[in-house]
């Protein structure tokens, strides 16, 4: 709990950061290739308070946080960022759980194995792939995937979002969940490689337990660790939405509200965006740490 | 027929700077219920000749010769087969007990799945058994234990412990390598005499490794010294203590601190260092350090009987 409590400096940093930044860009929310009638700008500026001084502004806003208000899009008449990020998270959500999911069984599954392997045929090809996972932007690979599913074969949609439909989730998935198994493959081979060489593991050879039970009871937890730390920052980064993935599928998450939102100067979004992610950041390094105790009865202990 | 009869071993490990040839034609015995020290200064060679009758090599390891327990080859067993007897017939006790035992898991897991293993208990049995075995080698609140982490044991009670899991399936051969190195001089003495005490009660045969020469008179009856991957002398282990034959053994003794030194007087020391194993010498390895060298040591000695169970390998008689 203190733990969360100490992040809440690091959260009004960073919205602080957010808020003046996004202003200090050229531009505002309202700038039309035509421009606007004065009095319907000033009109529309008094409306959203952008005619105060930006320290009033700022603290505005900042009271509006503190009661939980994230304050109306300036872009989406009508609807209030909240709405907007209730609307948008659920389905970044679930792509990206997915995804991530995925990314630990593939990615861990195939690490364990190179690493049974290391130095020879199985384990460089197994890393061979995934420097090339690590490599390809998701860019090049969700086109591709396209070209072959949709465009190609037939056999899924190119795009789109319909609430229930399973097959739409399986390209974006797919493109978002590669580069992650590519990097969780490395980094599961090379930590389970030097938990292999550890004194208690030759025990537990020693013992005379199958080569499975070794590596499932004795060498997986500890090689597990490093992936743990990985995975909180990254699986943060993952739900909120990829912006490119999202794009590409035309998929109503909150990574393509985010672009657009940056695009628009849609001041607000963005900001609640940001402190949305932020949270989340702050959230699943929590989740780690308690993960972290689960799994290691030394760092139970505080 | 003896418990385990090494044959002529010979390890050798594949490394970017050539073949380092850490056992080099190596024989011993150890019967059943016998406690043999194998003595040597690291890079003698000694641990690996463990690893090698466990089967637990690295995987640059070349090995040659026999190694037969119980009249079986152990070299020519496959993995699975291998595990049927290392951890039930043959247990092994590691130098650090800070490290051996795994920080994730429970003493009571650790110990039972040795069992669940090999005698196909069911966890309960296994935890009581476990129990029990804590009791035969002194650890009070057994029953306790079984539900701490390594982390919440000291170092003399860890390697308490892992006697205590190699004992389990009551093995014919226990080998201990190093296993007091590593903890206070008191805690040794103690884990040394509970070594001798398991022997008895267990009749387990012992291979205790060690570089310290005053160890193997507390528990083993027969010695063997080895340098260099090779036999240098090897005999009952008071004959060795009270005449060594070997200059090698002579020098190993003489560099022994002993309570009631002078303190002003320096301890003697083996001058030299042992060889190069990328680059052993055709002769006797020891003759570079050897204050006894002759021309005749230049080619390798063979290893002969001696009156009194010794054998040597030294062209000085």
């Amino acid at each position: 709990m203190r733990r969360l409590l100490a992040s809440i400096p690091t959260l009004l940093v960073l919205i602080t950061l957010a808020f003046f930044m996004m202003r200090i860009a050229p531009g505002g929310p309202f700038d039309k290739e035509r421009s606007l009638l004065p009095e319907i700008e000033a009109a529309i500026n008094a409306a959203y308070h952008l005619d105060e001084p930006l320290w009033q502004q700022y603290l505005r806003y900042m009271g509006g946080l503190a009661r939980g208000d994230l304050g109306p899009s300036f872009q989406y008449a009508g609807f209030s960022v909240t709405e907007l990020i209730a609307q948008g998270f659920p389905v970044s959500l679930t792509i990206g759980l997915l995804s991530m999911l995925l990314a630990l069984l593939v990615g861990g599954s195939a690490g364990i194995w190179a690493a049974m392997r290391q130095n020879r045929l199985g384990d460089w090809s197994v890393m061979t792939l995934s420097m090339a996972g690590i490599s390809l932007p998701s860019y090049v690979i969700a086109p591709l995937m396209i070209l072959l599913f949709a465009v190609t074969l037939h056999w899924l949609p190119a795009g789109g979002w319909e609430q229930g439909r399973y097959l739409d989730m399986l390209m974006p998935v797919l493109a978002l969940a590669l580069p992650q198994i590519a990097y969780i493959a490395r980094l599961m081979r090379g930590s389970m490689i030097e938990v292999l060489r550890s004194n208690f593991i030759r025990t537990a050879r020693a013992k005379g337990l199958p080569e499975r039970q070794v590596i499932l009871r004795h060498a997986l937890k500890p090689a597990m660790m490093p992936i743990l730390s990985f995975l909180g920052p990254t699986a943060a980064g993952v739900i909120t939405g990829s912006v490119v993935i999202e794009q590409i599928f035309g998929i109503p998450g909150l990574g393509r509200y985010f672009v657009q939102a940056a695009i628009n100067r849609d001041y607000t979004l963005v900001l609640g965006v940001v402190i949305f992610y932020g949270l989340l950041i702050v959230l699943f390094n929590f989740l780690v740490d308690l993960l972290y105790g689960a799994l290691d009865p030394r760092v139970r202990v505080e | 027929m003896a418990l385990l009869e090494v044959d002529n071993l010979e390890i050798s490990f594949r490394t970017p700077e050539g073949e380092l040839r850490a056992v080099n034609g190596l024989s011993l015995e150890v019967g059943a219920g016998e406690a043999l020290g194998v003595v040597g200064e690291s890079g003698s060679g000694k641990s690996q000749t463990a690893m090698a009758i466990m089967g637990l090599l690295a995987r640059n390891a070349t090995v040659r010769g026999r190694i037969r327990f119980d009249g079986q080859d152990l070299l020519g067993l496959k993995p699975a087969q291998m595990n049927r007897i290392r951890g039930a017939q043959i247990g092994m006790v590691f130098q650090d007990p800070m490290t051996s035992l795994n920080p994730y898991l429970t003493v009571g897991t650790q110990m039972a799945e040795v069992l669940v293993q090999h005698r196909g208990m069911n966890q309960v049995a296994g935890l009581a058994e476990s129990a029990r075995m804590l009791e035969a080698v002194r650890i009070p609140d057994a029953a306790r234990r079984l539900s701490q982490y390594p982390h919440e044991l000291s170092g003399g009670m860890r390697q308490r412990v892992m006697i205590a899991m190699t004992l389990l399936c009551r093995p014919r051969l226990l080998i201990a390598d190093e296993p007091t190195t590593a903890l206070d001089v008191t805690v040794q003495a103690q884990i040394l005499e509970l070594l001798g005490e398991l022997r008895r009660e267990f009749g387990v045969a012992v291979m205790l490794i060690t570089h310290d020469l005053g160890i193997v008179g507390e528990l083993c009856e027969r010695t063997l010294v080895m340098y260099a991957g090779q036999l240098m002398e090897s005999g009952p282990t008071a004959q060795l203590l009270s005449r060594p034959g070997h200059p090698y053994t002579r020098g190993l003794l003489d560099s022994r601190p002993a309570l009631d030194s002078p303190l002003d007087v320096p301890l003697a020391a083996i001058p030299g260092t042992p060889p190069d194993l990328l680059r052993l010498p055709p002769g006797c390895p020891f003759q570079p350090r050897c204050p006894q060298a002759f021309e005749a040591c230049s080619r390798r000695p063979a290893v002969v009987e001696r009156p009194g169970g010794v054998l040597r390998a030294c062209h000085a008689g």
